[in-house]
Order: structure tokens, then sequence, then C-alpha cells
């Protein structure tokens, strides 16, 4: 089976619920929801809220993203949408909305909640190595934690800003090798102390301990560094630039000194998160 | 020697070890939580399906209802040792009792919750006894806990030099 039909698979089995398993809908409360109904999306969409609450500011996310600039004129697309909450919010700031996804359970999914709610959008299947639109299409592209998933996240953002137009905004969301969550889950406490450095590699290990690491992990996950991001967007963005963002920290700090997270204020978290969060956010325009 | 393959299982995490919701957000149930989360163990049927993945013919043994597991493993020709999490928290009291059963650790392995499996020697069973010190004691982490603590005012001032608030 090839490696892109496998990582198809895996995700297709184990779709990015936000639940208390990866890929099963049961949350915190115990609740097993049923798929593709509302209660499920409402539930979802309060739970992954709920794990980026500093990016939130009157609607979810937008202090990232730039609903203001974007409007019904304008042509915005997701790649990677999972089960579709982001792509929900940009059609409902009134977009005309394409989101694309490897996996067919995710675009099953997204299509059902862009019904519930009575919104428009294109929904299509095709892999971010190779997007099925021609050149210069969007106004805007964004990715949330979907290409580190990719064994070639070089093509993928090379795919990305290929879609854009000149001139035409983007935000990739990646994970960061160079934060407190891989340097200590992934390499010092799996790799290091539970003894996984004598059985696997590096990119075996970020993939096994990232998403769905509490049962066997998942096919394929590398995260970036600030730098390697940078390096693969400025080519393309004179204004390229990232950030590191940390909503993971308290999380982290829970697991690595239990109570340090509780004791600390926010101004003292913020400092370290904004160095060492789990998550690069690398964002401008394409040039042009 | 009876040409067989004896699968030792022990449960040292009790079922709430990990509870998802705690009672009293005390340190040592903070601390319990944490270790739990952080040793992901298996339970039992995990352990069992898996220990029949690797050998089909050996026997699993729960030392929870087998009280004289011992016995049995005196003329096991192999023996292996089935870790829950990825490296036997809570095994030192079995392995002794292996070791007192069958001074041959050449014919013991471990077979851990990760998947993973290997030969039980000196030189690994220092290591993980090493190991289980750091992860229970969690030393490292306090240390770094207090690297943390007094890095953080530097990084601040930093911060506020450059304008970042």
């Amino acid at each position: 089976m090839s490696e892109s039909k496998t990582i198809q698979n895996w995700w297709a089995q184990n779709p990015m619920t936000y639940g208390v398993e990866h890929g099963r809908s049961a949350f915190a409360e115990g609740d097993d929801l049923t798929l593709g109904t509302r209660e499920f999306f409402d539930r979802l969409d309060r739970e992954f809220y709920s794990w980026n609450t500093p990016l939130h500011g009157a609607k979810p996310f937008d202090r990232l993203f730039p609903f203001d600039r974007y409007s019904t004129q304008s042509k915005v697309l997701e790649v990677g949408c999972g089960l579709g909450t982001m792509a929900m919010n940009w059609a409902r700031n009134g977009v005309q909305m394409t989101a694309v996804d490897l996996n067919p359970v995710s675009i099953a999914q997204t299509k059902a909640r862009f019904a519930l709610h009575d919104l428009k959008g294109e929904i299509l299947q095709c892999d971010a190595r190779t997007l099925d639109f021609p050149d210069a299409t969007f106004d805007y592209v964004y990715s949330w934690g979907v290409i580190h998933h990719s064994p070639d996240i070089v093509q993928s953002v090379a795919e990305i800003m290929r879609v854009l137009k000149p001139g035409g905004g983007f935000g990739i969301m990646v994970y960061n090798r160079k934060s407190f969550l891989h340097w200590y889950m992934t390499e010092y406490l799996e790799g290091f102390l539970h003894l996984e450095s004598d059985f696997i590699g590096p990119l075996e290990r970020a993939s096994r301990y990232g998403d769905g690491h509490r049962e066997e992990g998942n096919p394929f996950t590398w995260p970036m560094t600030p730098q390697e991001m940078l390096d693969v967007a400025a080519p393309y963005s004179p204004d390229a630039k990232v950030r590191v963002l940390g909503t993971d920290l308290d999380q982290a700090l829970t697991y690595m000194v239990p109570g340090l997270g509780m004791m600390l204020p926010v101004w003292a978290k913020k400092v370290w998160a904004r160095r060492f969060g789990w998550s690069i956010w690398a964002h401008g325009h394409k040039a042009g | 020697m009876s040409g067989s393959v004896i699968g030792i299982f022990a449960d040292p995490w009790p079922e709430d070890f990990g509870a998802a919701r705690l009672t009293r957000r005390t340190m040592a149930r903070l601390y319990q939580k944490a270790l739990w989360y952080r040793a992901n163990p298996r339970r039992e049927d995990y352990m069992r399906r898996l220990f029949g993945e690797f050998y089909e013919n050996g026997e699993f043994v729960d030392t929870r209802t087998v009280p004289d597991w011992g016995q049995k493993i005196e003329t096991a020709e192999r023996i292996v040792l089935l870790y829950p999490d990825a490296i036997g928290l809570g095994f030192l009291p079995i392995e002794r009792e292996v070791l007192r059963c069958r001074r041959d650790i050449a014919s013991v392995e471990a077979l851990t919750g990760r998947r993973r499996r290997f030969q039980l020697g000196a030189e690994r069973l220092w290591q993980l006894r090493l190991h289980r010190f750091l992860e229970r004691s969690m030393l490292p982490e306090l240390l770094f806990g207090v690297v943390f603590v007094v890095t953080t005012p530097v990084l601040l001032a930093i911060d506020w030099s450059r304008g970042r608030r």
C-alpha cells in the first residue's frame, strides 16, 4: 500500500474528533455522540475552541484569521478541513468557501455540517500535494495542523502558493519540533526514558507520539522548526513571518511538573508559550 | 525444560489511578495522574492479545489470579515479562521472584505495552531500574521546574524591552 493510502486510511478510521480518545466521539463527560449530528459538531467545536482560547476574540480564531479582509467576493480555500469547524466559520463570514481533505470521512462530515447549518461551499476530496485547481484561484488559503502529516511538506506549501492569487494571503499551522511538547513528551519521555530511541528513529517517534499517541500513533507526522517553515514560505512571500503559538503549554506543564502550571500567572506562561509552544503559524502574502 | 513460553502479566496500576476527574486536587493526586498519563499503561486484555501476537503458543499467566505462578516458570523454556507500560513500573517484585526461581536471565525477555520486545540482561535491568527511578521521582522535571521559575523573569524582561506584552 502506498504511503499516501496508508495515511488516508488511518485518518479515515481515526478522524480528528477532539474526543477523549483520538478518533472516537466520546468526550470528557462520557457521551458517545453520533458523527454527523448537530450535537456532535457542537460538542466537537466547543472542545476544539477550548484548546485554543487565546486565539479567540469576538469570534473563534479572529485573533489569527483576517476575517475582516475577506468578504462575499473573496474565494477562500482550506487545505485539510477535517470535520469542518474552521471552514464553517469562514463560510459564515460570507466568503466563497472551498475546503479539501484527503480523508473521505472528513469530506462526508464537512458536507453534513454545511447542510445542517445551511451553508454553501465546495467540499472536495484531494491530496494537498496536487490541488485540483488552476493557478491563482484563491484570495486566501489556510491550513491548520495538516501538512506536517504530508510526506512532502515542501510540495504541499508549493501547491498552496500556486493556487493563491498574487497578493493573496495565507496562513499555515504546523507542529513545532522546537517545542516543550516535542522535546519533553516525544524525545525525553518516550525517546529516552521509555527507551523508544532504541527501537525507532526521529520520524517514527514524532509520528508514534504525535496525534493518536495514547493509542498507537499515526502513520506520518514531521513537526517543523520555525526557521524551516520560514525557509519554505519565504521564496513565495516577501512578508512571510512565523509565530509560535503556545496554547498547549498548560497541558504540557501539567504532565511535566504537576502543579507548576496552576501556580504560574498567565504572563509567566506567555513568555515560554511564545518561544516553545507546540504550533508554528506561518503567514503572509504571496508576491505580486 | 518444558519448551514452553510463559508470559507473566501483572497490573500495578489500580483502575482509578488516572481517573479523568480527581475528587481532590491535591499535589499527590496531580502527581498520580501525571504518572499514569505519562506511563500510558495497557490493560490486561491488550497485553493478552499482544502476547498472543508475538508468542502464538505461549501461556499467559496473570499473577493476580495465579498465586503460584513462580512454580510455572521454573520449567519454562522462555519467560516473558509483560510490562503494561514501556519500562515495567511496579515490576521489581516480579523480576526479583523470576530471578530467584530462574538464575538463567538469558531466557527472560520483556514485551511492553509500547509493543517492544527485548532481552533482559543485567545491563538492561540496571537501565530499567534507573529509568523507573527517574520516572517516579520526576527529578529531572523538578530541576527543570527550578530553571523555569528562575529564568522566567529574565525572559519577561527581554520581551518587555522589545515591547512584547
